[in-house]
């Protein structure tokens, strides 16, 4: 990681014209007169620009010019503004007063205010990057993700062709370019973010933090991009808290409280200096230093170990420490554990010996996707390993029983764990875990005080959560999985993304507990942080399926448990081919769309055997003739078949005519019941078969687009067909990534006692909106995020859009309209002359 | 009233543990300047929102359809949809017959955002469904409208939790009804010896209490989140 990172440092300067003599290092105040028209080179051109939040004044009387081709670094710390210049800059938002120019064009002026055709206009050449990659990406498969820009502008398809083409080779990424962007990771898609602005020919690129969750490898790939951008002419403005990326520019403007303090080159910038670190208060709670030093194991590894082709070992302790832990109780045994997640191929975790005695403070380690949170997860309960064994204090922590037995023992506490708060004070959310303990309410209240003390955010107590900082949330949600007193505490990344300041808070407050007891089991990508706190260090190398992917260390757009999923799925799917061959995968998806449904309301004329024996004759050729083939489609059925098994259970109670065979109780079962039966659930498997077919034939994107065009005659009566095609590919798009968060979600919340499916209903009820409430919660931060790349990409209401993807129906769809008339004569002659 | 849209920033607290601008955790500590308001629908006036509209940054034409609205739907299908496989058990005597949630993202949606989002979200949630369980899918679509979508309308016009309990009143009322008669409709066309009387005399008494008992769970989840829900949003529109 450290050459990645000396890579980001070393990239030469970029060549951009010198730093005019109109930008000022002078406070606003002394500022010479706004000039009416900006000078000829500028790309913007803020004057006297006041943005108002509220009450609050979020910039202040700001002048800034950007000129083409320069590279220039937006520094300040939280709450300066930073974010709102650049969506000034970028068109996205006005002010309130002041006058913007942007690509030449008066977007904003003091007098008429707002003129959206110019904002418009300017927009065209600008684009922004935020630092989410993931929301800013609005399909499944990255190419079509990348037409987006130029769909939104009504480019005719082959100028779209060369536009995605263009913008993925210029970012590396066109051999990913048929991939599912959920299935790359964080760095990756950030590229394909960029690619996705490039496609517009933007004069200037707006990035807000674009490295701020990757891992230095993602950094410096998106780095590398942002250069390569530069040298192309593109005028880039990067909002960064990161020295080396600042050196990066040609000039540094900073900001302090919506004011610029300084606007000039970057050598003269303090926040840019090489020994200007993050904030690093010394904390006032500090631990003492040497406190572990005799137990620590001698072989604390400072990297991963020897072999990588050994799945993953253990640095077991065998020094004195642990015939002492052996005296003490065992809390955790790990007993030969091998894990694979379900659709997988590869282990994540092999063969794996692990032992926690009562009193340690063990962090795990491991680059990612060595199955670090995986184990964890096998430690509380959440996943079962695939063989071997695991207990905590004897006990089975997946099994119900387990569960019943062990519940308040183990505190877990996510990853990202802010997202669990879901109250409306951070005192009611604190006391969620000790109520469904079934304390009653004065033990309950008294377990909050006391949670809050120890944490020391009593003042917070009557505040809502969603008001909170950054590190005070997840104060907050600690405190929530605390107050169940626990005697274990698992944390999966505890200090991520907070600075060093908080960290110091939270690794003070394990410290703390761990001298109280309680035992602490810490997964940390970060293990110095610990150094001075835990007694032991586990380290977890790569399988060896395992890292050499492009997913790496300290990358924070996804989970840990998210990256080790991910890298075990990556080898298993295939990408599409481009090019289909058979028949049915030729097709048209439309007329796919209308033979299928005419094939399923077909199905429902059969009612003797014989017809539904030439349905069947019909649906097996249609799904030989798909790229996926027969066997491939049955198989993605198979968990559908269960619903018409008990659909057939249930026609053979019903119908009671005939002769009957033999005698449930008092229910017949008679041999037209059991026709019946057979008759009517395979007819309807064959529905749902045919249903398949068309599923994998065409991919979704397709499906809806195919839909859209379908439908879209209604449109002209008022009903919204393109803004719901639009809405359903992003629902498609976001699916997996809200089911993976609410699954750790739902977790979290399990395990402080909340149960959706058993206890009171006022328990349930409380269960249901401990995760109702935050899913909507993340809903609403991935839209607002994803509604503003749209917005920044062209998207807006009323626009004519084109489609990259067009086919015209051939020679495949005359074959398959045959086809399926001959068939639907068969069906309809069948019973005439039989 | 207005149909503009309001602007946040970074929203930081001046105690002790502060969050760098690199942490991505947190809703409000991300700055996105332009959001939604909630009660804009079509054509109408919107109903006055709850706080005062400040002043708009908005560079974009704010009629109906603007990108944030059609990601905040999308978002709404997606959960939809991750909630429809959480699958509860509800009548301890048969616990096969499970209960799933996604109605009442439909709901939501439909009490912060109109009829009409109630609408599609219902429709949408489904179409997915449509290509494993049709006749499945075609009944959850119409008891979703049935259930949102005049709650939705009712409530608009009068946004309090008395005017939200009549509106889910009348939505349970429908829904059950709706569930009723399509099963009447559909169950025979899965076997065409079960005949629609059949269905009454033997299905309806095991129908409607179901049927019920999972519209007034949805009812009363969707009351509970009504408030944190509607919080929610106006945060965001902060």
């Amino acid at each position: 990681m450290t050459t990645s990172e000396a890579n980001a440092a070393t990239l030469p300067l970029p060549n951009a014209p010198t730093v005019s003599a109109t930008t000022s290092t002078a406070t606003p105040s002394t500022q010479p007169a706004a000039q009416p028209t900006a000078q000829p080179t500028a790309v913007a051109c803020l004057r006297n620009v006041t943005f108002r939040h509220g009450t609050r004044t979020v910039l202040d009387n700001l002048d800034v010019t950007i000129h083409d081709g320069e590279w220039v670094a937006i520094m300040g710390s939280n709450g300066s503004g930073k974010t709102t210049l650049s969506r000034l800059l970028s068109g996205l938002t006005a002010p309130d007063n002041g006058s913007v120019q942007l690509m030449g064009l008066d977007c904003f002026t003091p007098v008429s205010g707002v003129n959206l055709d110019a904002y418009r206009a300017a927009r065209r050449n600008i684009g922004l990057v935020q630092q989410n990659p993931e929301d800013q990406i609005v399909t499944t498969v990255v190419e079509d993700d990348v037409a987006f820009g130029p769909e939104n502008q009504g480019l005719p398809a082959h100028t779209i062709s060369e536009r995605v083409h263009d913008a993925l080779a210029r970012t590396g990424m066109e051999g990913e370019a048929l991939s599912d962007p959920d299935d790359l990771s964080g760095g990756q898609q950030q590229r394909v973010a960029i690619a996705g602005t490039l496609a517009l020919h933007p004069r200037m690129l707006v990035l807000d933090e674009p490295t701020a969750m990757l891992d230095p490898q993602g950094r410096a790939e998106t780095l590398r991009t942002m250069k390569m951008a530069h040298d192309h002419g593109t005028t880039i403005v990067q909002v960064t808290h990161i020295a080396s990326e600042a050196r990066l520019a040609s000039r540094v403007i900073e900001l302090d409280n919506g004011s610029i303090i300084y606007d000039g080159p970057a050598e003269g910038c303090n926040l840019c200096k090489p020994a200007a670190a993050q904030v690093s208060v010394p904390p006032s709670d500090a631990a003492p230093a040497s406190k572990q030093s005799t137990d620590t194991t001698p072989g604390l590894p400072a990297g991963p170990s020897a072999q990588p082709a050994m799945p993953s070992t253990s640095a077991s302790c065998d020094d004195s420490s642990c015939d002492d832990a052996s005296q003490r109780g065992i809390v955790f045994a790990v007993k030969n554990v091998s894990f694979r997640y379900p659709n997988a191929d590869a282990f994540t975790l092999r063969n794996i010996d692990f032992t926690v005695t009562q009193g340690e403070f063990v962090t795990i380690t491991g680059s990612n996707g060595s199955g670090k949170s995986t184990l964890l997860s096998l430690l509380s309960g959440i996943n079962k390993p695939t063989q071997g064994t695991v207990r905590a204090w004897g006990c089975d922590p997946h099994s119900r029983k387990g569960k019943r037995q062990l519940l308040g023992r183990i505190g877990y506490v996510m990853q990202m764990p802010e997202r669990q708060l879901f109250e409306t004070t951070v005192a009611q959310d604190v006391a969620f875990g000790p109520t469904n303990l079934g304390l009653n309410s004065v033990s309950v209240n008294q377990r909050v005080h006391d949670t809050l003390e120890t944490v020391g955010i009593s003042k917070l107590a009557d505040r809502s959560p969603w008001e909170l900082s950054g590190g005070q949330k997840r104060l907050a949600a600690i405190a929530g999985v605390l107050s169940m007193d626990p005697d274990v505490l698992l944390l999966d990344e505890p200090t991520a993304g907070l600075d060093a300041r908080a960290c110091h808070r939270i690794i003070g407050l394990l410290d703390g507990l761990h001298r109280r007891g309680v035992t602490i089991v810490v997964v940390t990508h970060d293990p110095d942080r610990f150094r001075t706190v835990a007694t032991r260090t586990f380290h977890l190398d790569t399988a060896s399926s395992g890292s050499a992917g492009n997913i790496s260390d300290t990358d924070l757009s996804q989970t840990n448990v998210q990256s080790e999923h991910k890298q075990h799925k990556q080898q298993q799917h295939g990408k599409r081919r481009r090019n289909a061959h058979r028949l049915v995968s030729r097709m048209d998806t439309r007329v796919l769309e209308i033979v299928c449904t005419i094939m399923m309301a077909g199905m429902f004329t059969v009612t003797s055997p014989l017809q539904l024996a030439w349905a069947f004759i019909g649906v097996l050729t249609a799904m030989c003739l798909t790229d996926a083939g027969a066997r491939r489609i049955m198989a993605s059925c198979k968990s559908l078949f269960a619903i018409i098994l008990v659909l057939g259970l249930f026609n053979v109670f019903f119908v009671r005519t005939g002769s009957a065979i033999c005698h449930i109780g008092t229910i017949p079962i008679t041999d037209e019941g059991l026709r019946n039966a057979v008759l009517y659930s395979l007819r309807f498997a064959l529905v749902i078969v045919i249903g398949a077919t068309a599923v994998s034939a065409a991919s979704t994107t397709r499906l809806t687009d195919a839909t859209e065009s379908l439908l879209s005659p209604l449109a002209r009566i008022g009903v919204p067909i393109h803004e719901c095609a639009l809405i359903m590919t992003l629902a498609i798009r976001f699916l997996p990534i809200i089911s993976r968060e609410f699954t750790q979600l739902a977790h979290a919340q399990a395990s402080r006692g909340g149960n959706i499916s058993t206890g009171s209903p006022s328990k349930r009820l409380k269960a249901a909106v401990s995760l109702l409430v935050p899913v909507f919660a993340l809903a609403l931060r991935h839209a607002e995020h994803m509604g503003t790349a749209m917005e920044s990409r062209g998207y807006e209401s009323g626009i004519v859009r084109t489609h990259w993807h067009q086919s015209h129906p051939g020679a495949a769809d005359l074959c398959a309209c045959i086809g399926v008339a001959l068939w639907l004569a068969g069906l309809i002659a069948i019973p005439q002359l039989w | 009233m207005s149909n503009s849209v309001q602007s946040h920033t970074f929203q930081t607290a001046s105690d002790d543990v502060t969050v760098p601008a690199g942490s991505s955790s947190v809703a409000s500590d991300s700055a996105a300047p332009g959001s939604v308001n909630p009660s804009e629908s079509i054509g109408s006036a919107s109903s006055s929102p709850s706080k005062p509209v400040v002043s708009s940054h908005s560079t974009v034409d704010q009629s109906r359809w603007s990108a944030k609205r059609i990601a905040i739907y999308a978002l709404f299908v997606a959960v939809a949809i991750a909630l429809t496989f959480v699958e509860v058990p509800i009548f301890p005597a048969a616990p096969y017959l499970k209960y799933d949630p996604s109605i009442v993202m439909c709901i939501i949606a439909g009490f912060t955002f109109g009829p009409s989002a109630a609408a599609i979200v219902s429709v949408l949630s489904f179409v997915p469904h449509l290509f494993t369980n049709p006749f499945g899918a075609i009944i959850a679509i119409l008891v979703a409208l049935l259930m949102s979508v005049p709650a939705a309308a009712v409530y608009r016009r009068k946004r309090t939790i008395g005017s939200a309990v009549l509106g889910l009143v009348l939505g349970t009322v429908l829904a059950t009804a709706g569930a009723v008669v399509g099963n009447l409709i559909i169950t025979p066309l899965y076997n065409p010896a079960i005949t629609v009387s059949a269905v009454v005399g033997l299905i309806v008494p095991v129908l409607l209490p179901f049927n019920i008992l999972k519209a007034v769970i949805n009812a009363v989840i969707s009351l509970a989140l009504l408030r944190p829900c509607t919080r929610l949003l106006a945060n965001d529109a902060d």
